[in-house]
């Protein structure tokens, strides 16, 4: 399910003509990817929805002005960034941490990276996605972090915006979002190191080489279990 | 302990330039050096994988996240998205230009059945429609007509003063009413963007006797096409119909 | 914060801004929702036909609602002409091949038909008749934000029929 960014193109031409039906296809496209930066950065499933639909209207209302200098899938996250910062802005009067309030955790680093333990103990990572705890240690580190922390690990990671482009989002210069980035990934890795060594004892490194060998046999590991049961 | 303190802040600056380097970002001298380091020190290229670790984790958690969402949901927020469209385009045209509004306007006030809210606001919008008949072209202000209705607000104010922001808003919201049963009817009033001096290409033409003749006016940003064409007078249609 | 709530904010904004008086913009760019077909050629299109009358008697003034023309109509072409009314607009919504034809309050008639064209540039065939008889026919390409202006002559006086089309 990718899309091309030369079928983008096309869509987007018709839909500047008012094509209704290309616009809907051409949305629909990016709509769960919308969603995923979202709720990346709002860390709520409504806000997150919200937002998806703020993002129909936002390139709705301005796709005539889009000229195609950059893939639309980029002018597009730059958009979806946009209303996420705001949304951000607005809420942080009910927040706990100020979203312009990043200074204590900005700069503040508990363990230099060097004396952290790898994450290569835990193989692939991508496998690492289908163990829910993986996830739940994700989910909790994500929400331990700053708002600003956040917003820059998801535009950087999820979106692939480069630091110029963060930078204007951001308000702030390259060099900023530079050291941003670098003091987000490692609260993450700290946040993460305690997440998945809490959960991920030794012994779930053997039913995690059991997945592997099941992958290994051309099955998924979940229909593995619904169909046979016993290994 | 001490030579530890100066280990970290070294560290850091190299960490922080691999972060970048992780991003692409960095520029080809200091790339170069990174690279050269990551060759050399196998506690760096674990760190890197750690980078990897985290930006595959992350991404795919919340993508994961997003395919929980029930495609029942995305429908209606595509429902929803379609009735803020439809209700922004009739109020769009509520804002549109006055040849289009007061003309409207006066098409909508001369059927009888007018809904009673309005009534009172009839008075201001009077004003405005005695105005605007009288002489069409030259007093109809070219702005909104709303900024009309601001004057007509402000003339009036001297008599009324508590009157003039009820009919106001009455008149806004009467304009919202109006408009739209006149949409379903008459056929949607485009938006069209200002003209540009722009040569348009003739194709083929056919002069229906008269003879006629091309030219091009020119203008700041170029020209534009006129297709001058006479017509013979025509005795039996004498009574002019302008 | 629902759905409903995003609703409420726009037509919010929409109406404080009706309201105040101010220009209630509520688009960049419009792009109006034609619902027709997703093709990369154009099968659809709208013009917009202003008829002017003009006529030598006047002070040479260009009305408010004709300022779009202002720089065409004060032109040394049209010097003789010193006063000009917009008489009417009319709309027209055309289909591949389908021919429009529509009468003005002058006593023309005015054939419009969609030959083809692409995004930005249209390709049409109009006809301009008066009681039955053709003034002038001819194919043309407009591009969009375009306008052709046809001046038809009847003894001093002349209604200009200022074409303007979009896909």
């Amino acid at each position: 399910m990718v899309s091309t960014d030369a079928e983008d193109l096309a869509l987007v031409s018709a839909a500047k003509g008012g094509d209704k039906r290309a616009f809907k296809v051409l949305m629909q496209r990016y709509q769960r990817k919308v969603y995923a930066v979202a709720y990346g950065f709002l860390r709520n499933q409504e806000d997150a929805l919200d937002v998806v639909q703020e993002s129909f209207i936002k390139v709705h209302r301005y796709i005539g002005k889009f000229e195609g200098n950059s893939s639309f899938y980029t002018w597009l996250y730059r958009i979806v960034a946009n209303l996420c910062i705001d949304h951000l802005r607005k809420a942080k009067r009910h927040r706990d941490v100020e979203f312009d309030d990043g200074l204590r955790h900005d700069n503040k680093d508990e363990s230099p990276s060097d004396l952290l333990p790898h994450f290569g103990q835990f193989g692939d990572p991508s496998d690492m996605l289908r163990r829910k705890e993986i996830l739940a240690a994700v989910e909790a580190s994500l929400e331990h972090l700053s708002d600003k922390h956040r917003a820059v690990i998801v535009m950087r990671e999820l979106q692939g915006m480069s630091y110029e482009e963060m930078a204007q989002e951001m308000k702030c210069s390259k060099g900023t979002i530079m050291s941003r980035l670098f003091h987000a990934r490692r609260n993450m890795q700290r946040l993460l190191t305690e997440q998945l060594g809490a959960c991920l004892p030794s012994q779930d490194t053997a039913e995690f080489e059991e997945a592997r060998a099941l992958e290994r046999r051309g099955r998924h590991p979940h229909t593995a279990e619904v169909v046979g049961g016993g290994m | 302990m001490q030579t530890q303190s100066n280990m970290p802040s070294m560290a850091s600056e190299l960490d922080e330039q691999l972060s970048a380097y992780f991003d692409d970002e960095l520029d080809e001298a200091v790339r170069a050096s990174v690279e050269a380091e990551l060759e050399r020190d196998p506690e760096l290229a674990a760190r890197l994988a750690d980078l990897t670790f985290m930006r595959t984790i992350v991404a795919g958690n919340l993508e994961i996240q997003a395919e929980r969402v029930p495609r029942a949901r995305f429908e209606q927020i595509w429902d929803s998205f379609e009735d803020t469209l439809e209700r922004e385009s009739r109020l769009q045209e509520a804002a549109e230009t006055p040849p289009k509004w007061w003309q409207r306007l006066r098409e909508w006030v001369r059927p009888v059945r007018m809904p009673l809210a309005a009534v009172a606001a009839v008075g201001a919008l009077a004003f405005v429609i005695a105005r605007s008949v009288e002489a069409p072209s030259d007093d109809a202000d070219a702005e909104l007509a709303a900024n009309t209705q601001e004057q007509q607000a402000s003339e009036a104010r001297s008599e009324d003063p508590k009157q003039v922001p009820e009919a106001k808003s009455e008149a806004t919201s009467n304009d919202q009413i109006a408009v739209a049963p006149r949409r379903d009817p008459a056929p949607d009033s485009e938006v069209f963007p200002q003209p540009e001096p722009g040569e348009a290409e003739i194709r083929r033409i056919e002069f229906g006797g008269q003879t006629g003749t091309i030219s091009q006016v020119e203008g700041r940003g170029g020209t534009t096409t006129v297709i001058w064409v006479t017509e013979d007078e025509d005795p039996v249609d004498s009574e002019r119909s302008l | 914060m629902t759905h409903r709530s995003i609703h409420s904010k726009l037509l919010a904004s929409t109406f404080a801004g009706l309201l105040s008086g101010a220009p209630v913009v509520l688009a960049g760019a419009v792009t109006l929702l034609n619902p027709d077909v997703a093709q990369a050629g154009v099968t659809s299109a709208s013009c917009r036909i202003h008829a002017v009358e003009a006529t030598p008697e006047g002070d040479g003034t260009i009305p408010k609602d004709l300022e779009f023309l202002a720089e065409q109509l004060q032109a040394p072409e049209f010097a003789r002409f010193r006063g000009f009314r917009l008489v009417e607009v009319k709309d027209f919504k055309l289909e591949l091949g389908k021919v429009v034809d529509q009468k003005f309050k002058s006593g023309h008639n005015v054939k419009l038909s969609l030959l083809g064209g692409e995004q930005e540039k249209l390709e049409l065939h109009t006809e301009l008749l008066r009681g039955g008889t053709s003034v002038v026919k001819m194919d043309i390409l407009l591009k969009f934000a375009q306008v052709v202006l046809i001046p038809v002559r009847r003894g001093d006086q002349a209604i200009i029929f200022a074409y303007q089309c979009k896909s």
